[in-house]
């Protein structure tokens, strides 16, 4: 049990997950908080289910808990391949690639929950059945807006899909709350893989481009931050700028997210 | 036959020219009120590409204003357009139906009633390569990224043929740009119209700095009015465009 303290303490984790009774990473978002908001299908009997850009595992592990046939994970493990926008810096992409820690943190959750979750080193952008089949329920989440080409991400997903397809993805939550209609999208694109952040109408439209049809009405949820996202000084001049109220928002509700659900059109 | 019998040859011109005195194309786009705001580099005995030319206005005012060379691109049949999933299958015939089969045949036309030594390559902005095209003092692109699915892509790949100059005039949303000004942004269109991301002013500018450029002068706005052939024209209208001048971030 210490050791594997230890272990989980060598690392930077993304997602909050229990690994044993009272063992729980310190991650950067803490997904077990809205997992009820997700509208997975009643089962998961005998479904062949894909995670896309799965980082830590916690929606690959919960489809697995669902009683799924069968769960593949997809992560790109070499930062290098990610979408990096022109200028970024060596020490930005070292800082980024070690929080990734080339997906180690995924080998030790999957080997503390005994899953058999099926991880592959896959560009989302390379999803094609021919390599991996196709499958009744693709996951996407907190992926799209580390994407130059979104919607060309979503086509490829929509070449594996078979059956459903929910994406529980970033929004801005200011454009989501002015433009409650107009597909809208702030572009971030400085130095980090955080491209294109749509308000819920614009995440909703980027779907249906791809060829999917949304058959539920989408959500707002906040995905919490976990002991992993330390906040400095919640001070009330945060206010003032884009950056300081998007972190107020963090600290009070968590990151902004959108759930959609759709199936192939 | 005659130039004004060629003219008409053509089914549908996107610019408006002036081919010859009193020859005018009937043009979606006027660009002629507005060329002279736009933030234009020095070009005279320089080596220049227009990225997406139509029919050619911008090439030709490269020459004109006395480029060394001048290399016009632009992608070879409708089939290439980005067009999205739901269109894909139909959209190149609906286009041929309105613009006509080739693409290139109002830039022919145009360049021999100009008698012009602009030479026109095809090829899309997303396959430009040094190793093909070389290198340019000066690069244009005008009206293009509106069209595309992965704009700084196009930009990234106009980088790497560009040794010194970016001239970048795009349509921008007006509504946008007055509502969240100092948000870089787009308006996500879809693929509508084979149109997908319309930007603020912030926000053409944050996908020209994307792709590794650095912005020396602009946005500079104006309106590009709608020419006689426009189908939406019923009385003065125009469109909101920015243009930037941009050069290498290195």
């Amino acid at each position: 049990m210490a050791a594997l303290a230890d272990e989980i303490g060598e690392l930077d984790w993304y997602h909050t997950l229990e690994l044993a009774p009272g063992v729980v990473t310190p991650g950067w978002l803490d997904p077990r908080a809205v997992v009820h908001k997700i509208p997975f299908p009643e089962s998961l009997a005998g479904k062949r289910c894909l995670d896309v850009g799965t980082f830590n595992g916690f929606w690959a592990f919960e489809m697995e808990r669902r009683g799924a046939a069968a769960v593949v994970a997809i992560d790109l493990l070499d930062p290098a391949d990610w979408d990096w926008p022109a200028g970024s810096t060596a020490d930005v992409r070292e800082a980024i690639a070690q929080r990734h820690a080339g997906g180690a943190g995924f080998e030790i959750a999957k080997r503390e929950l005994g899953s058999a979750v099926e991880r592959l080193d896959r560009s989302v952008y390379d999803l094609n059945s021919a390599d991996v089949g196709e499958f009744d329920l693709v996951y996407v989440g907190s992926l799209l807006v580390h994407l130059r080409d979104p919607v060309a991400a979503l086509e490829r997903v929509r070449t594996v899909c078979r059956g459903e397809l929910i994406v529980v993805d970033g929004i801005d939550l200011p454009m989501s709350l002015r433009f409650p209609r107009r597909p809208v999208a702030t572009l971030e694109a400085i130095s980090r893989p955080w491209w294109w952040y749509p308000n819920v109408a614009g995440l909703t439209a980027m779907i249906e481009a791809a060829g999917f049809d949304v058959v539920e009405a989408p959500r707002r949820i906040y995905v919490p931050r976990g002991p992993g996202w330390w906040l400095r000084r919640l001070a009330p001049h945060k206010l003032t700028y884009r950056q300081g109220r998007y972190e107020l928002v963090v600290a009070w509700k968590g990151d902004p997210h959108a759930v959609v659900r759709a199936r192939p059109a | 036959m005659d130039l004004r019998a060629k003219i008409a040859s053509n089914p549908l011109w996107y610019h408006t020219l002036e081919l010859s005195p009193g020859a005018v194309t009937p043009g979606w786009f006027d660009l002629r009120p507005i060329v002279d705001r736009m933030p234009w580099p020095d070009v005279r005995g320089k080596r220049c590409l227009d990225v997406g030319t139509y029919d050619g206005f911008l090439a030709f005012e490269l020459e004109r204003r006395g480029a060394a060379e001048v290399v016009a691109t632009d992608i070879e049949d409708h089939s290439q357009w980005d067009w999205p999933a739901r269109t894909r299958a139909m959209g190149p015939e609906r286009l041929a139906a309105i613009a006509g089969q080739r693409k290139g045949l109002g830039f022919e036309i145009a360049k021999q009633a100009l008698e012009s030594s602009v030479q026109r390559v095809e090829r899309s902005v997303y396959d430009l390569d040094p190793a093909e095209e070389g290198r340019f003092d000066v690069v244009v692109c005008g009206s293009l990224l509106l069209h595309l699915r992965d704009p700084v892509r196009a930009v990234e790949a106009i980088r790497r043929v560009c040794a010194g100059s970016f001239l970048s005039a795009e349509q921008i949303d007006t509504r946008l740009s007055l509502l969240a000004r100092r948000r870089p942004a787009a308006t996500f269109r879809a693929g509508e119209s084979v149109q997908w991301w319309i930007p603020n002013a912030a926000g053409h500018r944050a996908m020209i700095e994307a792709g590794g450029f650095s912005v020396e002068a602009g946005p500079r706005r104006y309106r590009i009015p709608y020419g006689a052939g426009h189908p939406a024209r019923r009385g003065p209208r125009s469109m909101a465009h920015s243009a930037i001048l941009a050069a290498l971030d290195v």
